[in-house]
């Protein structure tokens, strides 16, 4: 069987971004909700100021640094894999509505492809099950 | 002259319950009078650095906490919600029975030690979106003197009660807290207050501090 390879990461840019969208934003807005969270929770309980100060303060700006130097390399590998997993279902559209036109114009012999790990492989192979036994009976 | 006596008599009394009725009683949203056994089970500790001994003590059927402070800073908060316009007055009363030994502090951090402290807690989204208003006695800033906590803009200290002459004994304070909120942060208060709390430390000057604190009451003007 061929193999195609991966060209492009982003195939239907406003759908890909879309779906990346709604699973990124929420993740985002859940991580800030918790740090937050997890922040008010432990001034709440100090309430003291000259404890927040000397104890809660410097361990804010600590986990803030943290924070500010994991966040672009936590951020490219969240876009990253929302690319490439928003790939592995998108991306064999553009291809395959390609295809389908081909069908559509009396090419039987088209037959529909998709790579090994495209989330559409197993729907994609059974309507060449169908193209095949179509081919056959006519 | 019988009846005139009478008559006087009479008018005096009036008089006297009229001043009683019309004497507007003073009503406490909380009154902390530590008489009880467990008056302390619903304050909260908070250590900051060490441990400072608050204990319940009682004088002849009244009681108090007394705070002895060894080289060692932590607090007693309780958690009281309400509206500082509505209950802006609060008052305390308080004695030092030793002041923390400043004389070898050479910065004003190292300075920072109080033998009593008592906190109006203004807490909101987040520290720095929060208020804080500290009453200490100080043994020698003049009443009324007011700073601002170096690392903290939101945190005021204000001087109620100066000196070293009280020789231990209880001096009572009634604060209204609303019109120090205005003077001290230059605005109306937007926000509730959610705890009072008292202090006693003397962890900076790494030497001993003991107060005492009674009769905390928030009420109304």
């Amino acid at each position: 069987m061929l193999k195609i390879k991966r060209r492009k990461y982003l195939v239907k840019k406003d759908t890909q971004f879309r779906y990346m969208g709604l699973v990124l934003i929420p993740l985002v807005l859940l991580l800030a909700c918790l740090y937050y969270l997890m922040y008010y929770a432990v001034f709440y309980q100090m309430l003291i100021p000259e404890a927040v100060i000397s104890t809660l303060l410097p361990a804010m700006k600590q986990v803030n640094i943290v924070l500010m130097l994991c966040m672009p390399v936590l951020l490219f590998l969240l876009i990253y894999a929302g690319l490439v997993y928003s790939n592995r279902l998108i991306g064999p559209i553009p291809r395959l509505e390609r295809e389908i036109d081909r069908i559509i114009a009396g090419d039987y012999s088209v037959r529909l492809k998709t790579r090994d790990k495209d989330d559409l492989r197993q729907f994609v192979n059974k309507i060449n099950i169908v193209l095949e036994k179509l081919s056959k009976a006519s | 002259m019988k009846k005139n006596i009478a008559k006087v008599f009479l008018a005096s009394a009036f008089f006297v319950c009229v001043c009683i009725v019309a004497t507007p009683a003073i009503i406490y949203l909380r009154q902390f009078t530590f008489n009880e056994d467990k008056a302390l089970a619903k304050w909260n500790k908070m250590i900051l650095n060490g441990q400072v001994n608050y204990v319940l003590m009682k004088q002849g059927g009244n009681g108090f906490v007394e705070a002895l402070s060894e080289k060692a800073c932590s607090a007693l908060y309780y958690r009281i919600g309400f509206k500082l316009k509505e209950y802006p007055v609060l008052s305390w009363k308080w004695k030092v029975l030793q002041f923390p030994d400043t004389s070898a502090a050479q910065s004003e951090d190292e300075k920072d030690d109080y033998a009593a402290r008592v906190y109006v807690i203004f807490p909101f989204f987040s520290f720095s979106s929060s208020k804080f208003i500290e009453y200490v006695w100080s043994p020698d800033l003049p009443v009324g003197t007011v700073k601002t906590n170096p690392k903290a803009k939101n945190v005021k200290m204000i001087v109620a009660r100066s000196g070293r002459s009280y020789g231990g004994e209880w001096v009572s304070e009634s604060r209204n807290v609303y019109d120090d909120y205005i003077k001290v942060f230059g605005a109306k208060p937007n926000r509730n207050v959610g705890a009072v709390a008292i202090m006693s430390d003397a962890d900076q000057t790494k030497t001993v501090a003991e107060a005492a604190f009674d009769d905390i009451a928030i009420e109304r003007k």
